[in-house]
């Protein structure tokens, strides 16, 4: 028993490492289910490998087969005719994305500072909720309400008289500076007498100003009026060519309101990783809220508002029914850069092309047109939610 | 440390309660103002929000022009601000207090449509709106009678605000009177424009904020909100014909070729979403939550792994009509390996009941069912993956000290304390599939007639056959509808109040997901 080794302890445990493990049978069990979880992880590798593969294949047909002449520059987008117009498509898709971000991109902002900046904890606790309602409501409902509000009360007003909401606009605008300028004024309490005089004829001053370019808009919109005015003597006598009932600039307000939530959502998450010892210390050398806010809050998050952008971008390139319903446009369409007229964009196209008769499978490469569009498509917003990944998780390593 | 006794939790405490004993005392003087006012408010909405449904349903003419809108803007953003006020979202302890411009707009556009109402010759609902607006306005009065108001610069401000606001809508009012069609009818647009100004300056005199950029962020959250309610007034109201004289029969009835067929009606689309929801259920929830739980608990910090997320992160951002394309792909056009499923689905349903179950090339309850839970699953995983993640590793050590596996941690603590996230998530993600038509439209649902079928409880044969059948679902129903308004306006109506039962459903889940969230989160915080 001199020579005692290591080895020896080790070959007659009383505990080893196998004994506490349990019974074998608890073991393959437990293997079995951390199978059954690795599979259901890799579902989602066979779905994307799927869909990669299901574009390629058929688009792959539709590249081969075509004739390249027929995808650019012809009248427009007539599948079933064998007119693959992709510049139709494109353009309207375009023109979809950058309205629908007019709207979504300062209201989703603005909501999203306002909550996260401004709101006390209770109003955030009543606001959010709403915004998150929002959020929630199908696309076919927007599309509705574009169809059947946005388009008749808003497009089909602006398109007509375009000239003249410009103009009253500036001149409304112009009044509502004055007006705050004039409540500002008011309340300065440290106003010597001197001061008040002046003010009070600047005011006068700014007024009548307003007021001219209001009696000039004026006679220039009653002279432009469709009803009683000299028609040649406006810039024209419809600002556009509207058309009726659907255009894509109703269906991009729709799509724009569908990713209001979206882009707030995303922004507000970017504002609220900016670290709390910024504002603390912009405050503490005697910034205003506003001026924390614009100076150093936002450009300490601006990775994230980009993000949230591109996001929002990459929302309204994909929406599909607001578009069908209320772009005005049915199974085909003629090439428009115009907002007021009709089109598809390349999600609409897609949808009208598989409604309408029963099989999608029309004469010759219509059903392959359908994922060569889809691989666009598909292409276009990986890479921007690529890239907005990227400037989130720039936001994320900063703090 | 004694800088921290004197400046710190002590006084910071002392102060808040201060605060709050202020809040409170405030609080009960003006209960009682408080309550009857908000009563009177949602009187006055509820008419109001009537009158409107009546104007849009009995002449198109009187729905044509800026102003409803605008009156119906100015109404609800006053009312906002009131019933914000009087829920305690907006601070009562402000320098400036206008309840007259708010009150002052909330009637003024109350008077608008009033008005509106009284030249049609509906005497009767005009009086009846009257009514309220006016007592409100007495209990306005009384209440700012009673507001010992320091500052008279303050109060002639109101006054100016108040009478400046009522003034623009009067002349807007007039104008509107005069002539529906004149020359230069557009003015309005300015006169609104000088309202909605003025409103804007009263609300932001409410709100006690005076900068300008606060005045445009708060606008920005106002109009999404408003965006929301119009559209939620918009959609009920054209629906309102059809919810208000058939709403048994159209919800039972089938889809119709006429839209004045009085058997016209939404059955089909809601069992159709039913079974997809079921899909979604069945597949969809099963696979995203055992994936989440694989990403959260197994899976080695690899690259593998951070693939695998980045995969389910794009997967997210993918555009729902590709799914459509994918499940045209898989299902209806076909591919080898589907093709082979199909024909030994259809000759194990030949040895069971005669004929083939499956006819390929023909989209099926089955493919939009699968579509839309691989629609979802990327939402499920996420939702389900930050829930997972939110768990204290605390309970997982814990259950580990005491001699359990891994899973039986995930059972019986994972899961259960992840859970009410997990059931959020898996509600949002339901929610969504039942609201989306593109992927459906790609795979090939019905929007036109479909033919009736036997009732799915006549045995087994009818019941799996369904699933093989074509189909038609809730949003689908709305999108066909919505293209035969086109020739036959009829189905405008239907559209809506299918929307409206569509909405019911979307909104019911989306806020209990919500407020499950916000009740638990509050719990645990």
């Amino acid at each position: 028993m001199t020579d005692f080794s290591l080895s020896d302890v080790v070959a007659r445990p009383l505990l080893t490492t196998d004994a506490l493990a349990g019974p074998a049978k608890r073991l393959r069990r437990e293997s079995v289910i951390r199978g059954l979880f690795f599979a259901a992880a890799m579902v989602s590798v066979l779905i994307s490998v799927l869909i990669i593969f299901s574009l390629v294949r058929e688009a792959w047909t539709f590249i081969v087969g075509v004739d390249w002449g027929v995808t650019w520059g012809e009248t427009g987008w007539f599948p079933r005719r064998g007119l693959y117009d992709m510049p139709t498509l494109l353009v309207a898709s375009l023109i979809v994305t950058v309205v629908a971000m007019l709207v979504a991109g300062p209201l989703g902002l603005g909501a999203a500072i306002y909550l996260s900046e401004y709101a006390s904890p209770r109003t955030r606790s009543i606001l959010k909720p709403v915004l998150e309602v929002l959020a929630g409501v199908p696309s076919v409902v927007l599309g509705f309400f574009a169809l059947f509000f946005i388009s008749p009360n808003l497009i089909e007003k602006i398109g007509r008289n375009a000239w003249q909401i410009i103009g009253y606009g500036i001149t409304a605008i112009s009044l509502a500076g004055v007006l705050f300028w004039a409540v500002r004024a008011w309340r300065d309490s440290s106003a010597t007498g001197a001061m008040i005089a002046k003010r009070v004829v600047g005011l006068i001053v700014m007024l009548a100003l307003v007021l001219v370019l209001f009696l000039w808009v004026n006679a220039i919109a009653q002279d432009c009026s469709p009803v009683a005015g000299d028609v040649a003597a406006c810039p024209s006598e419809s600002a556009f060519t509207v058309k009726r009932s659907g255009q894509l600039a109703a269906a991009a307000v729709g799509v724009g309101i569908l990713t209001i939530p979206l882009v707030a959502s995303v922004a507000e998450d970017a504002l609220a990783s900016v670290p709390r010892h910024l504002r603390e210390a912009s405050a503490g050398l005697g910034a205003r809220k506003t001026t924390t806010t614009r100076q150093v809050v936002l450009p300490a998050a601006i990775s994230g508002i980009v993000a949230a952008f591109i996001i929002g971008i990459s929302r309204a390139l994909g929406e599909t029914m607001v578009v069908f319903m209320a772009g005005g446009a049915a199974d085909a369409a003629q090439f428009t850069a115009s907002p007021f007229e009709g089109s598809l964009t390349m999600t609409a196209g897609m949808a009208s092309l598989a409604t309408g008769t029963d099989s999608v499978v029309g004469e010759g490469l219509t059903f392959q047109s359908l994922y060569f569009v889809g691989l666009v498509l598909f292409v276009l917003t990986l890479f921007l939610n690529v890239v907005a990944g990227r400037f989130v998780a720039r936001v994320r390593e900063r703090y | 440390m004694a800088l921290t006794t004197i400046g710190g939790g002590d006084t910071t405490a002392r102060v808040e309660q201060l605060i709050q004993r202020r809040g409170s005392e405030q609080t009960s003087v003006s209960t009682i103002w408080t309550s009857l006012a908000a009563a009177g408010v949602a009187l006055a909405f509820v008419a109001m929000f009537g009158t409107w449904y009546e104007a849009v349903r009995t002449a198109n003419a009187l729905y044509s022009g800026w102003i409803p809108p605008i009156a119906l803007l100015l109404v609800i953003g006053a009312g906002l601000l009131l019933v914000g006020k009087q829920v305690g979202f907006v601070d009562r302890d402000l320098r400036v207090n206008s309840d007259v411009c708010t009150y002052g707009a909330l009637i003024a556009g109350a008077i608008v449509l009033m008005l509106r109402q009284l030249f049609k010759g509906d005497l009767s609902a005009g009086v009846f709106v009257l009514i309220i607006p006016v007592a409100v306005l007495g209990l306005v009065l009384a209440r700012s009678l009673r507001n010992p108001l320091a500052d008279a610069k303050l109060a002639l401000e109101q006054v100016a605000l108040g009478a400046a606001s009522i003034g623009a809508t009067l002349i807007i009012v007039k104008r509107l009177v005069d002539s529906e069609n004149s020359a230069g009818g557009w003015v309005w647009g300015l006169l609104a424009a000088v309202a909605v100004v003025l409103a804007a300056l009263a609300a932001s005199q409410y709100l006690g904020i005076l900068s300008m950029f606060q005045v445009v962020l708060f606008s920005a959250l106002a109009m999404s909100i408003i965006i929301l309610l119009v559209l939620l007034v918009q959609v009920v109201g054209d629906g309102w014909p059809v919810l208000n004289e058939r709403l048994g029969d159209f919800w039972s009835g089938t889809l119709r070729s006429q839209s004045d067929d009085s058997r016209l009606g939404i059955s089909q689309g809601i069992i159709g979403s039913f079974w997809i929801a079921i899909f979604v259920v069945l597949l969809a929830f099963p696979i995203g939550i055992a994936a989440a739980v694989y990403l959260e608990e197994y899976a080695p910090r690899n690259r593998f792994t951070n693939m695998l997320d980045i995969v389910v992160r794009n997967l997210a951002g993918v555009p729902s009509v590709v799914y459509g394309l994918l499940g045209l792909f898989l299902f209806v056009k076909g591919t080898v390996v589907t093709h082979w499923i199909t024909d030994r689905i259809n000759a194990a349903w030949g040895s069971l009941f005669q004929g083939e179950l499956i006819e390929k090339g023909q989209s099926t309850l089955f493919a939009g069912g699968v579509t839309l839970a691989i629609l979802v699953l990327p939402i499920v995983i996420i939702t389900a993956a930050e829930a997972v993640r939110a768990v204290p590793q605390s309970l997982r050590e814990g259950a580990f000290g005491v001699g359990a596996t891994k899973w039986e941690v995930i059972r019986s603590q994972v899961l259960p304390f992840a859970a009410p996230g997990i059931l959020t998530g898996t509600l949002l993600a339901l929610a969504r599939a039942v609201g989306e038509a593109a992927p459906l439209i790609l795979v090939g649902a019905i929007t036109g007639r479909l033919a009736p079928r036997g009732s799915m409880f006549d045995g087994a044969e009818q019941f799996f056959s369904q699933f093989a059948d074509r189909f038609t679902a809730m949003p689908i129903v709305i999108v066909g509808w919505v293209q035969d308004s086109g020739r036959d306006a009829g189905f405008a109506p239907a559209a809506g109040a299918a929307i409206v039962v569509l909405l019911v459903f979307v909104i019911m889940m989306n806020s209990v997901a919500v407020l499950l969230r916000n009740y638990f989160e509050k719990k645990r915080a």
